[in-house]
Parts: structure tokens; sequence; C-alpha cells
């Protein structure tokens, strides 16, 4: 079925401009709506599996600009996978932005910003060149910004501007990168294998993509923007960034490295050192600064710094198994970091407490949130046979392939550290303030079970048999080496 | 196999429905349990069949063909569960009334971890299992909730962590080395499987977690514990580390160290803890040797202690439930007003069960410490430093034991406030039974060996060794009792340089740690600080040319007939795009790299 790609994200995109045109309808229609587009761009972007699985690809043409700057959707196995963590993490966090925002001010414009920042991820995943994931990265960036200054006040404000500008930035980067691409090799798609040739030029442009991907990934020097972005931010929106977002960073150097480069010339220009170092630095940086923070949210936003790092890392190591590392961790991130975030927000929601110090005793007054937390936490500590445990092996072994030892190091260090930021919360949870009866959460519905659901997944996939994400992203890997 | 395996699936169900059930319907479900673990406990020892069994497999099985959680019975497997699932029964039915639920559902799942390492058939499995024990029993320790418990825990946790690491880094290197998940002696990476093991089974300079930790729980608690940590660690000792004269030295060193620190504490629980760490010595020192009888006296050594440091600290619990102290100086000197009747007159079973266990831990014949000291002592028999070395602890063993009774039970004269309960006394008399039965008999017990020593321990020679050891520990604290209740009621500061010395390592260690977070935070606060300085001018700057076009005195200067610097820069930018796009589709070469390069 040809038109699926363009399906997936042209769904979600008319969804939006509906509930904007709409916006004066009863508002149990227009939330009827949104998770009904949700959930079939969910279904949209499932049914694409069968085609892709065995390495094939689908592509729905466009006629909109003439080449070499028009833009295909087109689906592979990468896309495919990247498409169905980021559609599913969507339906969850959208049902769950019911409940956040349900009372709050500017619903309307919530509920269709958040379906064009779903329009935005899954087209950047089914874009076939460089001038679509521009297209798509530029969107993300707008509706991400209006949805990080959701709550208008002036912290929500600052940290919008410093991500929004850096993200315009990225996106000149980014830019730079696309001309200087076409204007060597006269082509902008997608190619296994890559087709760019080799020459100084080709050099800058790399370096370009780097900083351009690597701020929106939230990479060592140019990570600035993500510890204010995430606490400012509505819950909801904070798991998006966390989850989805930041991993089109990532997507986006896996297609520049293998689709356009090529891994040759990646070691030629020795970017795969560099970005290993870069990597290196991101994960331990950002365990050790969450370590500090008092700020739940701050604190999970440093995390995800660290926890982007592994993916980068396993991006650079250029091998198939730590490709499968990194591509799994994609995929066990965007759910363990959505349900802490899920969690936080149920907290904010419930009791309006930030701040770790404050939450003494709190599971007895949410058990099922906190046990989620718990679950999530444990998690990302990476205790196995759980989701992290199963990245993180394959990191490590692959590390130990290639010959650099000392990278298991960083890894285990930063699972320590991983388990010293979150165990404290847990712990301070479920210590009780004075003794005290269990109560049951006092959320709305739409976030307790969505929140559950989530982290019941963190821990589940590791018994799923087949174990189909795993089974997925290692033959993706297979396919790109 | 699934009886056995009951322990490790069925806290899942019950541990919840312990915390939210009802008063009596808790106790009636715990006491089923109970029975549950009693009846697995009699299976194994009557020999159940070896079999392997997988429940659930993971996303490992895709690419390693190992699955998650498959367990299988070892030889050594069995005679471990058989002394968890005794042990933790007794252990449980001594909380019955006197734990919190909270406690009792996490005991629950102390031992499906300590079972689990038990049974499980590969890394995997093991390495799950380890984790859900080192989580399960420090959180009995945080549940305590008292700020000091808390200190300590976080210490355990720390340690107990950092082991686990230590432990992972080594199965992955295993792995890449021999490609395969099978529970096999490392082929890589034995250093990390040393330590992450040593802080388990509290090889020395790491065992400082088991006197952090076992007096800081509640006191039912610390029966559970005393039962479960080290000795998983021994366990995994005897069954993945290659034995080796290095590591029966550091079992034999353990021994008698840690018999020097138990001589010096004053707390009942602190010199139990000191106690363990001696005796896993016994048991490392055994294993190390890796002779078929010493492999089955370190075993059996195993269990006989878990039977007998259950009841010590048993009856400690009882004393700490009874007057509401620990320290031996309160109670042997306690203050007017607050002096009562000697307290072995009052509370005579746990008295009772405290001598049992004390004479079975000194190795007097007709107990079963003397059963498995024999069997040790025949292994160790010429082997130089670890023969000596094992002798001298047994004689400060019962030295130690002899303070622990007369200054604790006898001479104690603290008023009580309440009396044991019905079933901690019944926990008691259970196990203080089980000492003596196996030690009577003790080829009871021979079924569960793995390399099948017989055991006929009950020589003239064995025998006329062992009452010399017991003997000559008797007779140096009827000498020296008087200086042994001198440093008991010495003030804790003076109290001795080696407890000074203890607690100095850990000070530094904290202060090294805190100076280095105050200058990584300067450091951080300073960058921080420059940083934001620079970006809210950056952005300052960025916001006047954004949200005030035309506006700014600066751009208001700088204007080309009547259009405004803003503007211009974007009509710049713009055209510069346009430019170039064209450039590129009439194909003119607008980029010149050097021809020559």
């Amino acid at each position: 079925m040809p038109f699926l790609p363009a399906t997936t994200v042209l769904i979600p995109l008319i969804s939006a401009g509906v509930i904007m045109i709409f916006s004066k309808t009863r508002e149990l229609y227009l939330k009827i709506f949104m998770v009904c587009s949700a959930v079939f761009a969910l279904i949209s972007s499932l049914l694409m599996y069968p085609a892709v699985k065995d390495g094939g690809s689908i592509a729905t043409g466009t006629g909109y600009l003439a080449w070499p700057l028009s833009f295909t959707f087109r689906v592979d196995a990468l896309g495919f996978f990247f498409a169905m963590v980021f559609s599913f993490c969507f339906l969850l966090i959208i049902i769950y932005s019911l409940g956040y925002v349900g009372h709050g001010h500017a619903r309307v414009r919530y509920y269709s910003l958040i379906l064009l920042a779903e329009t935005a991820v899954l087209g950047i995943a089914m874009s076939a060149s460089l001038v679509g994931f521009l297209v798509f990265f530029e969107l993300l960036t707008v509706s991400a910004y209006l949805l990080v200054i959701h709550e208008e006040d002036e912290i929500a404000m600052f940290a919008g501007a410093k991500f929004l500008y850096m993200s315009l930035a990225a996106g000149l980067a980014i830019f730079f990168g696309l001309v200087t691409v076409n204007y060597l090799a006269g082509r902008t798609d997608f190619v296994p294998g890559g087709y760019l040739p080799a020459s100084p030029l080709a050099l800058y442009a790399l370096f370009a993509f780097l900083l351009g991907f690597g701020i929106k990934a939230g990479m060592f020097p140019v990570h600035i923007w993500l510890p204010d972005a995430h606490p400012a931010a509505p819950a909801p929106v904070s798991a998006m960034l966390s989850g989805l977002s930041i991993k089109t960073g990532a997507y986006g150097l896996i297609r520049v490295f293998h689709d356009v480069y090529g891994i040759g010339l990646v070691r030629e220009l020795s970017f795969d050192r560099i970005l290993l170092a870069l990597a290196v630095v991101t994960i331990l940086l950002g365990s050790a600064l969450a370590l500090q923070q008092d700020h739940l949210k701050r604190r999970l936003a440093y995390s995800s710094i660290a926890q982007i790092g592994y993916i980068l890392l396993g991006i650079a190591l250029l091998t198939e198994r730590a490709m499968l590392g990194a591509l799994f961790h994609v995929f066990s991130h965007a759910l363990m970091k959505g349900t802490l975030f899920l969690c936080a927000g149920a907290v904010i929601v419930q009791s309006g407490k930030k701040y770790i110090s404050q939450m003494k005793g709190i599971g007895f007054e949410m058990p099922l949130v906190m046990f989620s937390f718990a679950l999530a936490s444990l998690t990302i500590v990476g205790i196995p046979p759980f989701n992290a445990f199963i990245s993180k092996w394959h990191l490590a072994l692959a590390s130990l392939e290639s010959g650099r030892g000392v990278l298991v190091a960083v890894l285990m260090a930063s699972s320590f550290l991983n388990a010293f930021y979150y165990f404290p919360v847990v712990i301070t949870a479920f210590t009780p303030a004075e003794p005290g009866r269990i109560r049951l959460d006092r959320i709305p519905a739409s976030m307790l079970w969505t929140t559950l659901v989530m982290a019941l997944f963190c821990v589940g996939f590791a018994f799923a048999r087949p174990h189909w994400p795993v089974m997925l992203a290692s033959r993706i890997s297979a396919l790109m080496f | 196999m699934m009886l056995v395996l009951t322990p490790v699936i069925a806290p899942v169900i019950v541990a919840p429905a312990l915390i939210f059930l009802p008063e009596r319907l808790r106790r009636a479900l715990l006491f089923l349990y109970i029975s549950m673990l009693a009846y697995v406990a009699v299976y194994l020892l009557s020999g159940a069949e070896a079999e392997s069994v997988t429940l659930l497999s993971s996303a490992f099985q895709e690419r390693t063909g190992i699955s998650f959680l498959s367990f299988t019975l070892h030889p050594y497997s069995r005679i471990a569960a058989f002394g968890f699932t005794l042990v933790v029964a007794f252990g449980l039915l001594y909380g019955l009334e006197v734990a919190s639920p909270a406690d009792q559902a996490v005991a629950l799942g102390a031992l499906a971890g300590a079972v689990g390492v038990a049974f499980a058939d590969n890394y995997l499995t093991f390495l799950f299992f380890w984790e859900v024990l080192t989580l399960t029993s420090t959180a009995l320790i945080f549940l305590k909730g008292t700020a000091a418990a808390i200190r300590m825990a976080w210490r355990v946790l720390f340690l107990q962590l950092t082991g686990g690491l230590f432990l992972t880094v080594g199965i992955i290197m295993h792995y890449h080395a021999a490609g395969s998940f099978a529970l096999a002696a490392p082929q890589a990476g034995l250093l990390f499987f040393i330590l992450g093991i040593g802080v388990k089974a509290a090889f020395l300079p790491l065992h400082v977690w088991v006197p952090w930790g076992y007096p800081s729980a509640p006191f039912p608690s610390s029966v559970i514990l005393a039962a479960l940590c080290t000795k998983v660690g021994v366990y995994a000792a005897a069954r993945v580390l290659p034995p080796g004269e290095g590591i029966a030295l550091m079992g034999s060193l353990m021994a008698i160290v840690a018999v020097t620190f138990a001589l010096l504490q004053s707390d009942l629980r602190r010199l139990l803890s000191f106690h363990i760490v001696s005796q896993v010595g016994y048991m490392i020192a055994g294993v190390g040797l890796g002779s078929a009888v010493g492999v089955d006296g370190g075993l059996l050594h195993l269990v006989n202690h878990m039977i007998y440091k259950a009841l010590l600290f048993m009856s400690a619990g009882a004393v700490i439930y009874t007057t509401g102290t620990e320290n031996l100086h309160d109670l042997h000197h306690p203050p007017k007003e607050e002096s009562g009747p000697a307290l072995w007159r009052v509370i005579p079973i746990a008295t009772a069960g405290a001598l049992v266990g004390a004479l079975a831990i000194s190795g007097t014949p007709l107990f079963n410490g003397y059963v498995s000291k024999y069997v040790l002592k025949k292994a160790a028999h010429g082997i130089s430093p670890v023969e000596t070395l094992l002798l001298l602890a047994g004689v400060g063993t019962s030295l130690s034991f002899a303070k622990f009774i007369f200054f604790g039970f006898i001479r104690a004269r603290y008023r009580s406030l309440r009396l044991p309960t019905v079933t901690m006394q019944v926990a008691i008399i259970l196990s203080a039974a089980s000492c003596i039965i196996t030690g009577v008999w003790p080829s009871l017990l021979e079924n569960l060996l793995p390399h099948h020593t017989h055991l006929h321990v009950y020589s003239a020679s064995g025998v006329t060794t062992a009452l010399k050891i017991v003997g000559s520990g008797l007779v140096i604290f009827a000498l020296t009792a008087k200086l042994l209740e001198r440093g008991i009621h010495a003030p804790a500061a003076l109290n001795s340089a080696a407890a000074w010395l203890g607690a100095a390592l850990p000070r530094f260690g904290a202060a090294v740690l805190r100076g280095m977070d105050k200058l990584f935070s300067l450091a951080l606060s300073l960058l921080g600080s420059l940083a934001r300085a620079v970006y809210r001018a950056a952005f300052n700057a960025f916001q006047k040319l954004d949200y005030r076009p035309g506006q700014s005195k600066v751009f208001q200067t700088i204007n080309i007939s009547n259009i405004d610097f803003d503007m211009m820069l974007v009509v710049i930018i713009f055209g510069a795009i346009a430019f170039l796009y064209l450039a590129m589709t009439l194909n003119i070469q607008v980029f010149y790299h050097n021809p020559l390069r």
C-alpha cells in the first residue's frame, strides 16, 4: 500500500488543521477526534511493517518543488522503527494530555499543536531526503516552541526563547549541510551506503550536520537548552521532547552517517572518533549533573542528556552490534523517560510538588504513580533483564569488540550514577513523613492508566516472546552493515 | 522442580497481599507460607531430582539462545537452598507477630532473591536475582525509617551496587571471551568476579557493610539478613570462582581479623555481625581449598551457620524486644531506676537459645557447629597458615561468646518492658532444636552434601581438640573478664584504637567526597553563572532585534531610505539563499577549492 507513509504524516497534520478550524465546537468532540487521529496514525504506521520487515521500502511521491528539492515520503525498516516508537508514545502522551491540560487555559491551541508536533516527528521518520527532513525539522521546532511556552509564565518564556534560538541555529546548520550536499553530489536523498564524494567541503558540511543534530539531540557542548526547556514545559510535552523529539537528532545522525556520507567517508574524516568523545562526555556530564538537581523534572532532563549519550555512543562505534544497542535504546528510553516524566507530571497535578526534597512520603498518597516511577527507574538503571539492560549490554559488548574496553567503564559508571539519582526519589517517596494509611491516587483516570501502561511496557517488553523490538533492531542493524 | 521454585515465584503475589490484607488474614497467610517453606526444605533434604526448568524467556534468547529465568538443581544449589528456606521459615515465624507488614513482604522478596541465585542456570538469571537480593536486603534496612538507619542503608546500598556493577562487568567480559552465559568458571575478568562476589561474601576490606547494615535493621529483619546476604556470596564463590590458595587464605584472614574486631564490640548485634564475617571466613577457606572435603565442609558450615546465627540474632532480638536496648553497658549497669532482676530469669528461653547458639558457634561437640568445623579442619589439615589461623579464630570465637552470654544475659539487669511473644519463643526453640539434632545426628544432612563426604565426626581426637579450643577460650575469659568489662564500660570515644580506625576510614572517605563535591559545585556554579551571563546578554540582544522591530535606537540610526536594519537583514539573507540556489541550478561554481590539494 504505497500511500501509507503519506497517510501516517498527513492524518495528524489534517487533524491539527481541522481542530484549529472547528475550535468553537464542543471540546469533547475535539478530544475524541484528536485521540482517534492519533490511533489512526499508529495503525497506519504499524501497517507498514510487512512491507519493510525484510529490507524493502515504500515510497509516496509528491510533486512539490522540482528535483532536486522535491520531497518524497519513503519508509524503510529504520524509518519504520522510529515511526513506530514515535506514534505509539504519542498516542499515550496525547491521552495523558487530556487529563493534564483538561482544566487549564488555551486547550485547543495545545491540542492542535501537539498533533502538529506528531506530524513533524513522523514526517522526519518518513522523509526520503534531507529536504523533507529539514521541512519537518523546522515544523518540529515551531510546534515544540509553542508547546514549551504553553504555561506563558516568565520561566517558560525564557526557556522557550533559548530553545527556539538554538533550534533555529540547528535548522540553519542543517540547511548549510543540505546545500553543500546538493552542491557536491547533486542529490539529497537517502541511499543506503551513501554517495557523497570525498572533498574538504564535505568535512564542513558534516560539522554543520553534527552541530545541527547535536543541538536537537542534546549533545554535550550544545545541550544547554534542554535542562531549561524540560522543567518549564507541561509534563506531557517534556515527555514528548525527551522521549521523542531528541531522538530525531539521533535519527538524523544515523541517516547522514549511513545514507548520505557512508561509513567509509565518516571514518576517513574521523568523525566517528569526534562523536565518540562527545558521547562519552555527554554520558558522564549528564549523569554527574543530574546527581546535583533537586528539581525532579530538571533531574530527569539531565538524565535524558546522559541517555542520549548512550545512543550517540552506539552510533559512533559504527559496528552492527553497537547500532543494535543504540536503536534498542531509542525504544527503551522513549518508554522509560516517558513514564518518568508522566509520573512527575502526575505528582505536580495532585500535590503541586516539584522538588524531590518535598516528596517525603508521597508514595503513600499516590502509590500507583510512584510504583510506575519505581519500575521505570529500575529499568533505567539497567537491572537485568529489563529493557535498558539489553541495550547497555549490547553497547558494552560492542565496545569490547571494537577494542575500547574503557567505554565499558564509562557505561558502568553512568549506570551507577543512574542508581544514585533515581533511587533517592523512590526511597524518599516511600519513607513515610508520618505513619499513615495508603490512599489511592487522586488524578484524572486518563493520566493514571497511561502512566501505568507505559511503566508496564518498560518492564514487560523484556519478556515479550518473540521479542520483536530487538529482532527488528537487529535486522535493521544487519541491513546497515 | 516447580515445588522448590515456589519461594522464588510466589512472592510476586504473596508479598503485595501481605501489605494490603488485614491483620488476621495476613498472619494466617504468612503462617501458610512458612509451612510451605518448611515443606520445601524437607523435600530438598529428602533428595529432589536434578532437572532444569525454563520459566520466562527474554529478548536475549533471540540472539544468544539463553533464556532469562531458567533454573536448574545443581548439587551446590540444593544444600544452599535448603538452608535458605529452612532458616527464613524460622525467621518469618519469629517475626510473625512483631514485624511490620512491609518488613515481612520485603523479606519474602529477599528470600526469592537468594533462592533464585541458588537455582540460577545461567549468568543472566544469576545477576537478576543477585540484584533483587541487593535491593530487597537494603530495603529491609531502609524500612527501619530512623535517620541513622537510612544513612547506614545508603552506605550498604552503595557498596552492594558497586559489587553488582563489578559482577556485571565481569559477566560481560566472560561472555565476550566464552560466548556463552552458562554458569561456569570465568574465562575473563576474574578480578571483577572476585570483587563483585567479594562484596556480598564480605571479603576483608569490603566487609564493612555487614556491621553497618545488620545492626541498623529492625530486629526481626536482622535475622533474615543474617541468613541470606553473605551466604549467597559464599554460594557464588563456591559455584563460580575457581578455588585457589589466595581465596582460602583470604577466608582464614577474615576468620581471625573479624573475631578480633568482634571482641571489641559492646552492642549485641554488632558483635554478632562481626562473627558473621568471621564464620563466613571459615566457609570461604573451605571453598577456596577446593578439595571435595573442603567444599563439603564449607557448604555444610553454610547451613549450620545460618541456623545458629539466626538463633543468636533471635535471642539478641528478644533482649531488644524485652528491654529496648542492646548495648552491653546499659544492660550490665543500668541507671538505678531502670534496673531489674537478672535478665536470664526474665527470658529463660531466649537465654537458653543464646547458650545453644554460643556453644554451636564455638564448635562444642554435640552441637552442629562442631560437625562442620571438624570437616573444615580435616580439609585444612597440613595447609600451614590456614589451619593455624582457623584454630586461633576458634579460640577467639568462644572467648567472645562467653562475653556475649555473660554480660548480655547472665549479668544483665535491665528492667523489662514486656516479654517475648509466643511465636518468637517457638522460633527460638525450633532453631535451637535443629542445632542440637543436626549436631547429635550429623548423618541427617549427609544426603545434601555435593561430594558425599561421610560425617563420622565423633572421634576421640576431634572431640578433645574441640574441647581444648572451647576450654581455652573460657579460661582466657575467666582471666580477662575484668578487662573486658572495663572495655564495655569505657566511653565510646576511647573504646579502642581499632574502633576509631574502623570509623576513621569511612569518615576520611566521606570528607574527601564532600571536598570534591564542594570543589565540583563551586566550579560548576562559576561556569554556570558565566554561561548564564553570556546567554542572557546574547538572548537579550536577540530579543531586542526580534521583538521591537523599528524601535531599537541602534537600528534606527543605521537605516537606508526608510528600510529598517532588521528588515534589511532578512532581505539580505533571502537574497543570499536565492543567489546560491540560482547559482546551483545554473551550474555556476560559487565555492572554489584549491586544485593543488
